[in-house]
This record gives C-alpha cells, sequence and structure tokens, in this order.
C-alpha cells in the first residue's frame, strides 16, 4: 500500500455540490445576520451618536445616509432585515418540527425570498 | 475547520479522453473523478463517452460498462444493485445518490461522477469510511434495557409503536445525507452528522429501548447533536426518501422537553 496521502473529495458548493433553495438560503440567513451585525447596527449607532453630539453631526450623518452610496446600504439593509425576519421565522417552524418536508420547504423558502423583496420594496417605497 | 479550498494535492486536474465507437448515433460523456494511490500523482476526471444505446438505463450500468469495455481498473463498490445496500453512494450530477437508482435519463446534459464529498479518498469513487461507522458505533445503535425479559416471551411492541419506527428503520447507512451537508464537512470529527443522528432517533422512539435518558445524555453536546443548523440539504439529497432533519428537530424537541415544559 502507497504511503502517500490520500486525497480529499472534492466537496464545494458550487463546482462540485450543487447550490439548492436549501443551502443558498441557509448561507443567504446568515449573510444577511453578518451584514447587519457588521454594517447596519454600527450605522445605526453612528447616527444615534450623531443626534446626540449636535446638530451638525447628524446633519452630516443625515447628508451621507441620503448620499447614493447611503441609500444602497440602506436598501441592503432593509432587505437584510426583511430577509432574516422570514428565515428566522422558518427556523422557529422548524424547531417546533413542523413544515419539514422537502415540498413545504421548498414553499416556505420561496415565500421568505418573495416576502422579503416585497417588505422591502414596501419599507423603501414607504420612505421615498 | 471551515475550509473553502481543497488542498492543492486534492485538486482534481484534466484527464484522458475515451470516444464512443464509431457509429454510436445516441452517447453521453461521463465525467469520472480517478485516483490512484500507486502513482503519486493528483487526481483527475476522465472522460468517457458511451453509448446509451448499448448500456443500461442506471448510472451504475454505465460504470459498470467503463470497468467492463473501456478500464478494468476503474474502483467503485456496488453491491445489490437495487437501492438496498448502500454501497455505490457517490456524487453525481453535484448532489449525493446511489448510482443503482438514478437514471441516466434524468440527468441533462453530461454526467459528473464524483466520490462522496469531503471524504479520504482510498481509490477513484472509493472513499474511506472508517470514521462514519465508528460514529455509528458509537451511539450504541442496539437494543438498551434495564429489565429483566420475560423468558417464555419476545420483547413486544404495539402497532402504533412499530408504526414510530416507519420513515427510520429504512435507512442504509450509504451517508448521501452526511456527505451533502456543510455543517458534517466543516465540523465531522466532532458532529456526528444526518444519518448517524436518525440513527440516534431510530433507538430513542423504540419503545422497547429502555435507555432514553442516557442516549439523550450523551447527543445532548454543542457538536454531537447541534452543529445542525437546519440547512436540510440531507433530506433534499436522501436516495431512500427519509427525512433526517426532522428526526434531528425531534430529538432537539425531545431534550427541550425533558429539560422541564
Amino acid at each position: 500500500m502507497s504511503t502517500s496521502k490520500r486525497p480529499m473529495s472534492p466537496y464545494m458548493l458550487g463546482p462540485y455540490y450543487k447550490f439548492q433553495i436549501t443551502s443558498v438560503l441557509s448561507i443567504l440567513n446568515r449573510l444577511t445576520g453578518v451584514f447587519m451585525s457588521v454594517v447596519t447596527l454600527p450605522l445605526l449607532l453612528c447616527w444615534l451618536i450623531a443626534l446626540a453630539s449636535g446638530a451638525d453631526e447628524f446633519a452630516a450623518v443625515s447628508a451621507w445616509l441620503g448620499s447614493g452610496l447611503g441609500k444602497l446600504v440602506i436598501a441592503a439593509s432593509v432587505f437584510s432585515f426583511s430577509f432574516h425576519l422570514f428565515g428566522g421565522i422558518r427556523h422557529l417552524i422548524w424547531d417546533a418540527g413542523w413544515m419539514m418536508e422537502m415540498p413545504q420547504v421548498r414553499m416556505s423558502g420561496w415565500l421568505a425570498i418573495i416576502g422579503s423583496v416585497v417588505l422591502t420594496l414596501i419599507v423603501i417605497g414607504a420612505g421615498l | 475547520m471551515l475550509e473553502l479550498r481543497l488542498p492543492p494535492e486534492s485538486r482534481p486536474q484534466k484527464g484522458q479522453k475515451f470516444s464512443a465507437p464509431e457509429g454510436s448515433s445516441n452517447t453521453r460523456t461521463f465525467h469520472v473523478y480517478r485516483w490512484d494511490p500507486d502513482k503519486g500523482e493528483n487526481p483527475c476526471i476522465e472522460s468517457y463517452e458511451i453509448d446509451l444505446d448499448d448500456c443500461g438505463p442506471m448510472v451504475l450500468d454505465a460504470i459498470l460498462k467503463i470497468k467492463n469495455e473501456i478500464d478494468p481498473s476503474l474502483t467503485f463498490r456496488r453491491s445489490c444493485r437495487e437501492g438496498i445496500c448502500g454501497s455505490c453512494a457517490m456524487n453525481i450530477d453535484g448532489t449525493n445518490t446511489l448510482a443503482c437508482t438514478k437514471p441516466i435519463s434524468s440527468i441533462s446534459g453530461d454526467v459528473k461522477i464524483n466520490p462522496l464529498p469531503h471524504l479520504e479518498v482510498v481509490k477513484d469513487l472509493v472513499p474511506d469510511m472508517t470514521h462514519f461507522y465508528a460514529q455509528y458505533a458509537s451511539i450504541k445503535p442496539w437494543i438498551r434495557t434495564q429489565s429483566v425479559p420475560l423468558p417464555d416471551q419476545e420483547r413486544l411492541q404495539s402497532q402504533e409503536d412499530r408504526e414510530k419506527l416507519d420513515g427510520l428503520y429504512e435507512c442504509i447507512l450509504c451517508a448521501c445525507c452526511s456527505t451533502s451537508c456543510p455543517s458534517y464537512w466543516w465540523n465531522g470529527d466532532r458532529y456526528l452528522g444526518p444519518a448517524i443522528l436518525l440513527q440516534a432517533y431510530r433507538w430513542l422512539v423504540d419503545s422497547r429501548d429502555e435507555d432514553t435518558g442516557e442516549r439523550l445524555d450523551e447527543l445532548d453536546d454543542p457538536f454531537r447533536l447541534y452543529r445542525c443548523h437546519t440547512i436540510m440539504n440531507c433530506t433534499s439529497t436522501c436516495p431512500k426518501g427519509l427525512n433526517p432533519a426532522k428526526a434531528i428537530a425531534e430529538t432537539k424537541k425531545m431534550l427541550l422537553e425533558r429539560q422541564g415544559a
């Protein structure tokens, strides 16, 4: 028998393991959670601190939030919140042992996608 | 550990191409993972063009045809050819399934065949299952009792209690589900994975087993059980149509209920 090291069989999502609604939504749930922790929450804190610091500071942060990049970050934050909300509800239902058959999982997955896009559009629409 | 790329010596290279005999009209190309432990080279993907008019309907038929007619050194496990032994579990067309029950006609375009993901390869399509079986042994998958059995009778079970094992006893331990689970790829050293957790649940709900508390104690661990994040790749891929994710959710519920609801 050879003493050479055995290779690891390929596993990467995408080229070797098909992306499916199961794994894609799981990753998206994590990414949206990370985005809210790393971007949205610090941004809201900045805004709050600016508000406490004075009118000029508040105006500066508000102006940045009104810029193109600011609007993009807000839109991404609203989507992250919406998707994470629906993803969280899905996990709560699963933790109760419900809706775990594959047709139900696919349906609730699509509902989460459509629901979060619609909620994002509603929130952004209300803000315009 | 979270690894997003294969180590350099595990990355498959392009391999040889074998064309179908002249005159074949209904051909399909199979890209098969090959690795020979005696060569000391990287794995490679070899391409075999197969005449489907001269081949059985299942992916396993095509693999056997390659072994019989093109390259007798092609190595893989197979036995029952009817989806009950679990030997021919492999990654086909990007998902794990049994080669013997996967119709070639259900795949569009070229057919990619790789060993079960994120395992050490022994040769070609044969992965090392030692750790998987050791994990199975760790849950002590047999009836564990405290009481002394009656001398003149088996341990009986009502029909309703027997029905609780439906959807669990059918598991053939092919490891398709466990090796489809990203959490098992990255934490498989300590996380038991969907197949073994479904088996563990099979003994938890067996009315004849009297070691439920002990079994729950053994599972109540941040890694062994709780690395399941309900991704559901397991249920999606199970070639027997079982639901390991549901079994895991029910196990988590049992632990919660035991805490005192």
